[in-house]
């Protein structure tokens, strides 16, 4: 969408203002540039405009109109707390150490290595979702591991009063999007924003992408490539605004690659995301997020999994490790106690409980 | 699609900014040279810029569209399955290798690996009448190790038992469909690449994009295996992981667009751990590869017989199998448990 000059809410003639303020065509260009002295200057030395007084106050009456309303941080208390902002994720304990549940407003991030339990934590709080309230839920899938029949087995669970049609049926509300790559997840997530901007999404609060790791894997040593990093740039800031323009919970889920020392996690920048893993006796292996440095930026809680180190291989339901390493709300940091919460998943769902591990955890927050 | 989504650089990108187009659809129509006069740029790299975005901008769109989970529901419940004839591994797998998902088979040498994948591109083309999903089978050989005679066999295996079927069932329209089979007809849907190196790999499986788009009923995509070419010939760690990522990619987007299962091979690996001085065998090409498969199958050795462990995808659990002249088939007094 080119928003001209010639539109609302400047309305000038084009050719005028062009006279004066070359390489101006658009709104940003001419909020950006009208305010700076050297245009102004330009500006009044043009007589033909009705005058530099008249620009100056266009620049400002635009300024003002664009301008998002004022709000004080009191009123943005409010409304947050107003607006249901908390989803549940089904195991109560993490609800609790989330603070109440995945916020909505803002980007949860679930990292861990393979078979950590990953997709069935955000499957588990869609069947949550879809089984607590009326609304839509969107997962975009970019490695072929969404399994609605999981994601109905685990709403039998959360609502069992519900009967097989009604779970069907709120089964109808979870539109699932295949994207297998960085461009076609853009095209997902440009195409939601819009859908959201012209009122639709029939209520959607969950945002689910499993995972972002690989759909971005096919580029994403390329990150330092200008032209493949300023895309992966723009994708952040389309999730960002996903979650604060439209009060979505976005859920993305992120690999978690190995390093071979606690110090290469720490040197390597991530210092928010080395995950310790102490097998019993001396050694400890260590992981941090992947794609990045610059991805870290994306979210505003994450959360890391792994499988339970203590647990013997052949053990089922097979028990994992979950801990809180970035969050928005101090309290509900648990990363730097010594426990943290065993998830258990089983045919009927993530289970959750306390966990002390008698030993220290190593995160170099 | 916005301009910034192409892949430009910023600083191309900064230039359509300022000179008004926003949206790929602003640059519809436009001439190189009206771009080139608009962008103040030269006539040449204007054209190339608009053939940049015309390759990737105005292509249908990458995302197909939104489906509802119920209606995965029902294809998930209804799609046919890919029998492995081991019939305690079906059970765990709830009835065999599903369709539009990524299996991987990793396994030391020797356990059976190529010889389950050959038979999977048999069993794939059993008759609907026979609850078989009656697809063809794409087969991608890295290793040259694909034997067309043991396949033969195999098939023949595979047809006397569909005719032992139908005569048990007394079903005279299963007797024709498996009268009417042939081994040489099983061969025949068996589609082989024999690639030599990860860049024909990788290639190959772009390009099945064409192929699988002209022959519907491939239901089954193996390739044997991925690790061999990536271990050996891509010594570039950066570059290999990056080939790995597009060739899951690839096989996703074919997964799921066409709806066939994929199943690739994986080597193993020992990995030696230096703080407690103990080595274990691992699937090889590392951990980032092991995000790619929705199902892994690790077959090994346990007490003298095979097993093929299920790690990932469903409950986990193990069963015994054994490799006859027949083909791959269940032990037969299976001590087989899911694990408790």
């Amino acid at each position: 969408m080119k928003r001209l000059l010639s539109q609302p809410p400047v309305s000038a003639p084009a050719d005028q203002v062009a006279a004066v303020l070359p390489h101006v065509r658009r709104i940003e260009d001419f909020v950006s540039r009208a305010v700076v002295s050297e245009s102004l200057a330009q500006a009044i030395a043009a007589p033909h405009l009705a005058g530099p007084l008249a620009l100056r106050q266009l620049a400002l009456d635009v300024s003002t109109q664009l301008r998002p309303r004022l709000e004080r941080a009191s009123e943005v208390y409010e409304r947050q707390m107003a607006q249901d902002t908390l989803l549940k994720t089904g195991a109560r304990l993490l609800d609790e150490a989330l603070g109440g549940g995945v916020a909505t407003g803002e980007v949860t991030e679930l990292i861990g290595p393979p078979l950590a339990g990953k997709s069935q934590l955000a499957m588990a709080m869609c069947a949550q979702q879809l089984a607590s309230t009326s609304s839509r839920v969107l997962f975009v899938d970019t490695c072929c591991g969404f399994r609605a029949e999981r994601v109905y087995q685990m709403m039998g669970t959360v609502a069992h009063k519900m009967t097989r049609e009604q779970r069907k049926e709120r089964l109808g509300q979870l539109l699932v999007r295949c994207a297998t790559s960085l461009l076609a997840l853009l095209e997902v997530v440009d195409q939601l924003s819009s859908e959201l901007a012209a009122g639709g999404g029939g209520g959607m609060r969950l945002f689910v992408i499993d995972s972002v790791y690989s759909a971005l894997i096919g580029d994403h040593t390329n990150i330092s490539c200008s032209a493949t990093g300023a895309q992966v740039a723009r994708l952040q800031q389309s999730l960002r605004r996903l979650a604060s323009y439209h009060r979505l919970a976005v859920v993305l889920i992120n690999s978690a690659i190995p390093v071979s020392s606690s110090r290469d996690a720490v040197l390597s920048g991530s210092s928010q995301a080395p995950l310790p893993q102490q097998v019993v006796g001396c050694h400890q292996q260590f992981w941090r997020a992947a794609l990045g440095q610059q991805w870290l930026h994306t979210a505003d809680v994450r959360i890391a999994l792994r499988p339970d180190p203590d647990a013997s291989p052949e053990l089922f339901p097979i028990p994992h490790l979950l801990s809180i390493i970035k969050c928005s709300l101090s309290e509900r940091n648990i990363a730097t106690a010594d426990d943290c919460i065993s998830l258990t998943i089983t045919s009927r769902g993530v289970h959750a409980e306390m966990r002390s591990t008698q030993r220290t955890l190593d995160f170099r927050c | 699609m916005e301009v910034s989504q192409l892949p430009l650089p910023p600083s191309m990108v900064e230039m359509l900014h300022l000179a008004g187009f926003s949206v790929v659809a602003d640059l519809d129509g436009i001439s190189a040279l009206e771009l080139a006069d608009e962008l103040k740029m030269s006539p040449s790299d204007a054209s190339q810029l608009l053939a940049s975005v015309r390759s990737h901008g105005l292509r249908t769109p990458r995302a197909p569209p939104a489906t509802s989970a119920l209606e995965l529901l029902h294809d998930e419940r209804h799609s046919e399955k890919i029998v492995t004839a081991v019939k305690e591994l079906d059970d765990l797998l709830g009835g065999g290798i599903p369709l539009r998902q990524l299996t991987e088979l990793v396994g030391v040498p020797g356990v059976g690996k190529t010889q389950l994948s050959i038979q999977l591109a048999l069993t794939v083309q059993i008759p609907r009448l026979f609850h078989g999903a009656e697809g063809e089978a794409v087969y991608i050989d890295t290793e040259g190790s694909f034997m067309a005679e043991r396949a033969h066999a195999m098939a023949e295996a595979l047809l006397r038992h569909l005719h032992a079927t139908a005569h048990r069932a007394a079903d005279h329209a299963q007797a024709a469909a498996a009268a009417s089979l042939r081994a040489s007809h099983l061969l025949e849907r068996i589609h082989c690449f024999r690639v030599h190196d990860a860049a024909e790999l990788l290639a190959t499986v772009r390009s099945l994009n064409f192929f699988l788009a002209e022959r519907k009923t491939v239901k089954l995509v193996v390739v044997d295996s991925v690790a061999f070419h990536f271990r050996h010939g891509v010594s570039d760690y950066t570059r290999r992981h990056q080939m790995l990522g597009q060739l899951t990619q690839a096989l996703s987007e074919y997964a799921t667009r066409h709806s066939l299962s994929v199943v690739m091979v994986n080597q193993v690996t020992t990995k030696v751990n230096d703080a407690t001085n103990t080595s274990s065998i691992q699937p090889a090409l590392g951990e980032s590869w092991a995000h790619a498969c929705n199902i892994q199958l690790v077959l090994h050795w346990m007490n003298g017989t095979r097993v093929a462990r299920l790690c990932k995808g469903r409950e986990p659990g193990w069963a015994e199998y054994q490799v006859t002249e027949e083909g791959v088939r269940s032990v037969q007094n299976p001590t087989r448990g899911a694990d408790t």
